[in-house]
């Protein structure tokens, strides 16, 4: 296997009294697509302002293509950014910031012409360049920033929420869009977001933090299937969490007893030892609701009491009440709901269930 | 390679950063400094001689022309003060709410007599106000007085209207800057929870506006005080009496540098201490 | 009705404050034209003698020359100061910065008076004649009075375009590939250009105005205000209602030029 393009070694920032990033440990490969996925607050910006060069580290080293170049100032870097308000120079016109990075490199004056249009034609704004800033929609804007970035045909591309300012309607396009640019251009990634769907729909790979630390690393799917931890479980997407006590292991297979039934499921990595308090989180889309009756084999069953049917168009949201008071939801297809009120079991595959211990 | 002229550069922003302390240092620390350090120098035979008396000081407090002067001259400024807010308000009220087209011209066409020859508006009042001037010219052909009024000018009411009128946009500018910024769903807010027009401006408008009108008061009050060229020429015999003009004629036809230094020491501090004074009631009002 | 009544008070006081202001205005530019050589009430308009008499006047002349030298000399002092004087307020930390930014202000806030005699007793400690440097220029301790009275009104402007300044176009500059000096080149100064622009030429207006601190600092050569003050002390002359229409229309020019140019950036 090859070097990768980015490496980040026990990485800190502390300004002042706040450790803002706390030791983090991270590679990229060249073409990726990484997503750095955290609430606010959780490092990540930080994280990419490091990298970018706009803040020297504490501590820890960043090495591309195996050299440190924490040292070097960000004009030195390999690396564009795609900044989270664009900060497009609103003096200049659409052509002169694309433009800027290529002048600054003393790139001559017809490759930087040559190179601005392919850029734009590149991010569809081929006949908007003489435009100034101000005078774009923010859709436009957004993609002036990165057509401004990708004509330095960097080695690293980092985005911070490039989205995040635009309506959900023109996210969701832009989100497919930026992936497929990024599989042409064929450009390595690094994708600052706060949006847990947006992290699932677009990246090869998810670094969620915490607290400025890494939580979880791994592919979107590893992540919402098999997330490690209670806390990467609620973060990605919705789930249930269970409260339970470990009755006793035997191999993968884990005994636990749950609002005073009796269930069981998959212990991830090693199994817990008998008397521990764990979490089960279980997807909505997993759960059935149905009458009750006798436990099936290979299926978990909880009994409950339905008390909301919400309609979400495409489906409905079951909500249950479980003996010991959770509130559990189901994703269910319209139509096949029960009234409120109703006596219900809840049910789910044993493997749908990830066993959490902290 | 390229090192070199970067260096280079970075020592010029280096010594960008030294231009202005050093400016600040040499021509406004050392020359403010000098005046208090002056004002305890002495007039020996004519001679400014350096040294420490408090004798300056014990002169100021001790004969009553001082303390009464600057009493008079705070005096006319307060009804310098007023009068310039009570023209600023509600032109700046107009322009901020009331005036929707052309609104950067007509703020221009407000802030322009500024620019008219100081000394220049300060002697109009006097064609204005004079024996023959225009005041007394449209009396007479009014009927409403038979002889010229001599009173007009040369009073402390002509001072007081002079400096009105060459200060009154110095309070304009702060009270528009505020009243532009109170952002609309505040006084539609107000307005939508039963309050009336006046009511609005009287519990949201006005309230949110005191910094400006502070700052535009302090800045009235404080330059008319320091005036002193307006009461010389319109002052007449009175004009003696403003404290600035003690401060000119002691550095002037007086030479006696080290009492002047410190009438000027003087109402620098109370200048100071006004201004201190307004800066913390702009802190207390705006919640912080 | 009460609010026909509040907006007809509201407007009567307005109308009324700006004719109070413009009265003086209009009174020195129409006896500018008046035909007799006492100023009084009635006016008789119709001549241009004065202006006559203004472009014969050696001494208003050379007044004028000194005026508008002694201006572009602030301008150039209190650009050179006030410009590093915004960054520095904007961007450095350093102890007694508080300190440095209530020092720098005092010449705004100050009565020009003290001003005037602190820096008159400064020259006059160093021993500094107050026309040296005539007649290259008007006297440097006006010069350098006139430059240091007026540079807080670059600072002030220039500091408060700096603190709107969204840093991250900066750091999308180095990002693309340009280092300290090329950033400011390309992004900041393009940035603060109008208000650079709208203060210097405040300045060169305020400057051609000042009397406070000029009368404490002028040497042997008088500047345009004093020369007036001068003749208005021996009596009212016709001749300055017609200097100062014309000192009025420049600086209206002036000042339309200036808020033209700090307006344009600023939304």
């Amino acid at each position: 296997m090859s070097d990768p393009l980015l490496r980040l070694v026990d990485l800190s920032k502390r300004f002042g009294e706040v450790t803002a990033l706390d030791g983090i440990s991270l590679d990229v490969a060249g073409g990726e697509f990484l997503t750095v996925l955290g609430a606010s607050g959780s490092g990540k910006t930080t994280t990419l302002r490091l990298i970018a060069g706009f803040e020297p580290p504490s501590a820890g080293q960043i090495l591309m293509d195996g050299a440190d170049i924490a040292r070097l100032p960000p004009y030195r870097r390999d690396v564009n950014t795609v900044f989270q308000q664009y900060a497009l120079f609103p003096h200049l016109t659409v052509r002169e910031n694309v433009g800027y990075g290529l002048r600054m490199r003393r790139v001559a004056r017809p490759e930087i012409e040559r190179r601005v249009i392919e850029a734009l034609a590149l991010v569809q704004l081929g006949d908007l360049g003489a435009r100034k800033p101000r005078q774009l929609s923010g859709g436009q804007q957004q993609r002036v920033a990165l057509a401004r970035a990708l004509v330095n045909r960097p080695r690293l591309l980092l985005l911070d929420e490039p989205l995040g300012a635009l309506d959900l309607k023109l996210r969701r396009a832009m989100q497919l869009e930026l992936k497929q640019l990024q599989t042409r251009v064929g450009i390595t990634f690094v994708y600052v977001t706060h949006d847990q769907e947006e992290a699932l729909t677009m990246s090869d790979r998810i670094a969620l933090m915490r607290n400025g630390r890494l939580e979880q690393l791994g592919t979107p799917d590893a992540i919402y299937h098999r997330p490690r931890t209670r806390y990467v479980a609620d973060f990605i997407g919705e789930t249930n969490l269970l409260a339970g006590k470990v009755l006793g292991a035997n191999g993968g297979r884990v005994t636990i007893e749950v609002a005073g039934a009796t269930l069981r499921a998959i212990a991830g990595g090693t199994a817990p030892s008998a008397g521990a308090d764990v979490w089960l989180s279980v997807r909505p889309e997993r759960l059935a609701v149905g009458p009750r009756g006798d436990a099936v084999p290979d299926r978990n069953q909880l009994d409950g009491v339905v008390t909301d049917v919400v309609f979400m168009g495409a489906g409905t949201r079951v909500f249950v009440t479980l003996a010991d008071a959770t509130r559990a939801v189901a994703h269910r297809p319209a139509g096949d709901a029960p009234a409120p009120g109703t006596p219900v079991a809840v049910e789910w595959p044993v493997e749908a269930g990830v066993l959490l211990c902290e | 390679m390229n090192k070199t002229p970067a260096a280079t550069r970075r020592l010029v922003l280096r010594l960008g950063a030294l231009v202005p302390l050093a400016w600040a240092i040499a021509l406004l620390f050392v020359p403010y400094g000098l005046l208090l350090v002056q004002s305890f120098w002495r007039i020996d035979h004519g001679v400014l001689t350096p040294g420490f008396t408090l004798d300056n000081y014990r002169r100021l407090v001790g004969t009553s022309l001082y303390p009464r002067t600057i009493l008079y001259s705070a005096v006319t400024a307060l009804w310098v003060t007023g009068g310039a807010l009570l023209l600023a308000y509600p032109l700046a009220y107009l322009l901020a709410f009331k005036v929707r087209r052309h609104r950067d011209l007509l703020y221009l066409a407000v802030i322009i007599p500024l620019w008219v020859s100081y000394v220049v508006r300060a002697y109009a009042w006097k064609i204005i106000l004079g024996q023959q001037g225009i005041l007394n010219g449209l009396l007479l052909s009014l009927g409403l007085i038979r002889e010229p009024l001599s009173v007009l000018l040369y009073s402390r009411w002509a001072v007081i209207v002079a400096l009105t009128h060459i200060y009154t946009p110095f309070a304009l500018m702060p009270i528009f800057a505020v009243l532009e910024a109170i952002p609309a769903p505040l006084r539609e807010a107000s307005q939508d929870l039963y309050a009336g027009r006046w009511r609005t401006f009287l519990h949201v408008t006005l309230p949110l506006s005191l910094p400006g009108v502070l700052a535009g008061a302090t800045f009235a009050f404080v330059l008319s005080m320091g005036d002193f060229l307006a009461p010389q020429l319109l002052g007449g015999n009175d004009s003696a009496l403003m404290v600035s003009n003690l401060v000119w004629s002691l550095f002037g036809v007086a030479y006696n540098w080290p009492l002047g230094a410190a009438v000027a020491v003087v109402m620098l501090g109370l200048t100071l201490a006004l201004l201190t004074l307004t800066g913390a009631l702009e802190r207390g009002g705006s919640g912080r | 009705m009460r609010r026909a009544a509040t907006d007809y008070l509201l407007w009567t006081a307005g109308i009324g404050a700006l004719l109070f202001l413009y009265l003086p205005v209009v009174v020195v530019v129409l006896f500018s034209f008046h035909d007799q050589s006492i100023i009084a009430w009635p006016l008789r308009l119709g001549t241009l003698r004065w202006y006559g008499v203004l472009a014969g006047d050696a001494g208003m002349l050379a007044a004028g020359l000194a005026s508008v030298k002694l201006a572009l000399l602030a301008v150039v002092i209190a650009l050179a100061v006030g410009v590093p004087g915004a960054f520095v307020l904007d961007r450095l930390e350093f102890p007694g910065k508080s300190a440095f930014r209530r020092l720098v202000l005092l010449p705004l806030i100050l009565p020009g008076i003290i001003t005037g005699v602190a820096l008159l007793s400064f020259f006059s400690l160093l021993k500094v004649s107050l026309s040296s440097g005539y007649p290259v220029v008007p006297g440097w301790p006006v010069v350098l009075g006139h430059g240091t009275a007026l540079t807080p009104v670059v600072t002030t402007q220039v500091f408060a375009r700096l603190q709107r300044f969204d840093r991250s176009l900066e750091e999308a500059s180095q990002d693309l590939y340009a280092d300290d000096w090329r950033t400011f080149r390309y992004v900041t100064l393009p940035t603060i250009r109008s208000a650079v622009l709208g203060s210097a030429l405040l300045v060169f207006t305020l400057s051609l105005d000042e009397i406070a601190v000029t009368f404490f600092l002028v040497g042997r050569q008088n500047t345009l205000p004093l020369q007036f003050w001068g003749l208005l002390r021996r009596g009212i002359t016709p001749e300055v209602n017609a200097a100062s229409t014309v000192i009025f229309v420049v600086s209206v020019v002036v000042i339309v030029l200036a808020a033209r140019a700090m307006r344009r950036d600023a939304h």
